[in-house]
């Protein structure tokens, strides 16, 4: 890989707007180059005994649909959980070979593919701007500023815009990396038989989803909490931006080639992969020049298009 | 259905999720960072994403009327759709309660349909059909009318494996049932899941914002709304909700004859529906002791009650309409110190993009 010196400016790939690039230059950050982590992942869990029958059954070739027990797909959290980590690592590794600070604007995209051979293949990618600051043209008063490098050295991730970034140092916080978890789970569609014809709540469902849902949150607390413990100097003391997503992992209506009258609604189990991502955020040194004491003064503006 | 009722308890995770923050003393926020820092600004700090949610199965039943009578509210169903929210903010509200919040803002409440299966089904429909028009299958054939549900996946997979000898290539998947972008799977016939989401938050300063009841306030308010409220010198004590479900004869969606004229009789129904709506969201504010409601959206859903996603219009004229009107607000009140208060400066700009929108109040450099 291209490794380039951290004499700054030289012209470098970004995926930055204007204002972005503006706002992030006048901190004296500037774009040392566009980042990529990938991480391609087969989910195929025909060999594990058959109770989870996911992938392999439902393109022809694995065993038939056997009504699954509503629950967590262990082996699939496993596997989605360590291939956007590998994703997000592999960014921040070519952050660091580029000499940056760290990664802001991070996408994090999942595309399912369908390879020949029926391989039901996901690819994670993370994609961000590595950003530096720059001794040489960056304003006076913060060229004394402390690196944001992590303590060890690599450089922090953050799914912030660049004016997100300065607001959040301005207001006293730095970005310490993207954080995500995650929880795939099953669901027995015969469980519904019992409701037939009442307005009520289904609680297996409910349950289930409700389970998944916090089950990503606090994956995603589990992680953090355990690469920096209590004390340690890079210990988040907050997220922001965190939102929970589902994606479904299969589609529900065809099951397979044999496509007579029993892929009809019901007689497969949805897989439903929740998400859970947001930024880890530590507050800075008090006495960081970045850090703008005077309060936050907002702006209060009223758009004439709605 | 003025005062909400307990209801069944979180689960065992979401207090382990919620011991372990406390513990690392570590805040979760759905918050953008303007949100964020005007909510600091406010004088509050965010405590963590909550949330509740609540799968819920709705069954109608289309009421027998005699010809010529107007339409009816159908109660089971109200009370159906209301506590399936209800039960969703409860979990919520029981979650911020835990964390020990004043208050949850920037609250979602979201209807999830996706669990109908005649509407996933519909998607990949859809996607065939456009499959087969485009390697040369005229509509006539594709089109299967009102008996779709059940006969287009042989006549597809029948065409598929057909064109596929023909083009001489081996066997390969249909681009239909490839795995879709967004979230698709089928929970059962009816079955909605309602979602609710929110940042719990919490005063710095110590002073209680909890609400007559002596539960956390919820506000669907942005972070930029809350900070703008609080500085005006009013603040939320709840997120109050009002619906009915209303069914329309179908004689009362036609008009008598060719002329122009109005559906009086529809007009009249779905006044009642709005108005009985917005009553119960009165008198949920009154409960609380609030003296106005703002941010309030009135929303009529038909949500998926359709038999048949085909002839939509044509079905209502044979079976009737089946409507929700649905209005929530956050009712707020004003502070004691009101009269002091100095409401934020306005500035008026004008906005080129729709972008502009999530930048209402920017932070000023």
């Amino acid at each position: 890989m291209n490794v380039r010196s951290a004499n700054r400016p030289v012209p470098s790939l970004s995926d930055l707007s204007v204002t972005e690039f503006l706002t992030l230059s006048r901190m004296g950050f500037l774009p040392h180059g566009l980042v990529v982590g990938a991480s391609v992942y087969e989910a195929d869990t025909r060999g594990s005994g058959g109770s989870i029958d996911l992938f392999g059954a439902l393109f022809g070739g694995g065993p038939l649909v056997r009504p699954a027990q509503t629950g967590e797909v262990t082996a699939l959290s496993e596997a989605v959980r360590a291939a956007r980590t590998l994703a997000i690592e592999r960014m921040r590794k070519q952050a660091a070979e580029y000499g940056a600070d760290g990664v802001v604007g991070v996408r994090l995209q999942v595309e399912h593919h369908l390879w020949r051979g029926n391989h039901q293949v996901a690819k994670f990618i993370a994609i961000g701007t590595a950003v530096g600051f720059d001794h040489d043209h960056g304003p006076e008063e913060l060229r004394g500023a402390p690196s944001l490098r992590l303590q060890n050295g690599a450089p922090f991730t953050s799914d912030l815009s660049g004016q997100d970034f300065v607001a959040l140092l301005r207001a006293g916080f730095r970005p310490v990396t993207v954080a995500s978890g995650t929880c795939v789970y099953q669901l027995n569609l015969q469980e519904m038989m019992r409701y037939r014809g009442y307005n009520c709540e289904v609680a297996e469902y409910t349950r289930a989803f409700f389970d998944a849902r916090e089950t990503a949150m606090q994956r995603l607390q589990y992680d953090l909490f355990s690469w920096w413990p209590v004390g340690h100097p890079d210990a988040p003391t907050g997220i922001v931006g965190m939102t929970v997503t589902e994606s479904a992992h299969r589609p529900t209506m065809m099951g397979g080639r044999s496509i007579g009258g029993a892929a009809v609604a019901g007689s497969t189990s949805p897989v439903v992969e929740f998400t859970a991502v947001g930024t880890a955020i530590v507050p800075l040194h008090p006495n960081d020049p970045r850090r703008d004491n005077a309060p936050v003064k907002p702006l209060v503006v009223v758009p004439l298009d709605r | 259905m003025s005062a909400r009722q307990p209801t069944a308890a979180i689960p065992k995770l979401a207090h382990d999720r919620i011991a372990e923050m406390k513990e690392h003393k570590l805040f979760t926020c759905d918050l953008s960072i303007n949100e964020f820092l005007l909510l600091k600004q406010a004088g509050f700090d965010p405590l963590g994403l909550v949330m509740g949610t609540s799968i819920y199965q709705i069954v109608p039943n289309v009421p027998n009327i005699p010809r010529g009578q107007p339409g009816v509210e159908m109660v089971d169903m109200t009370r159906a759709l209301y506590h399936a929210r209800e039960l969703a903010m409860n979990r919520m509200e029981e979650e911020a309660d835990e964390l020990g919040a004043d208050g949850i803002v920037g609250v979602r409440l979201v209807v999830n349909l996706d669990g109908d299966p005649q509407r996933v089904a519909w998607k990949l429909y859809r996607q065939w059909q456009a499959w087969a028009h485009s390697v040369g299958y005229p509509r006539r054939v594709t089109n299967l009318g009102s008996g779709w549900f059940y006969q287009w996946q042989q006549l597809a997979w029948t065409q598929w494996n057909g064109w596929l000898q023909q083009m001489g290539r081996a066997w390969e998947p249909p681009p239909w049932s490839l795995p879709p972008k967004e979230a698709t799977y089928a929970l059962g016939q009816n079955v909605a899941e309602f979602l609710a989401i929110g940042t719990a938050v919490k005063h710095r300063g110590g002073e209680s914002f909890k609400n007559k009841a002596g539960k956390p306030f919820q506000s669907d308010l942005s972070g930029q709304e809350f900070w703008q409220l609080v500085k005006a010198g009013y603040r939320p004590v709840g997120f109050v909700m009002g619906n009915c479900v209303y069914y329309v004869p179908p004689w009362l969606l036609q008009a008598p004859g060719s002329q122009n004229t109005e559906l009086s009789a529809y007009t009249h129904a779905l006044y009642d529906a709005r108005e009985l709506a917005i009553e119960r969201l009165q008198h949920e504010a009154e409960a609380l002791g609030a003296t106005g409601i703002v941010d309030v959206t009135v929303s009529e859903h038909s949500h998926a009650w359709r038999q048949n996603y085909v002839n939509i219009g044509n079905q209502a004229l044979v079976s009737g309409e089946m409507l929700e009107l649905f209005v929530i607000g956050t009712a707020v009140v004003p502070m004691p110190d009101n009269e002091r208060a100095e409401p934020p400066k306005t500035k008026l700009i004008h906005a080129i993009t729709n972008t502009m929108n999530e930048a209402t109040i920017g932070v000023e450099e």
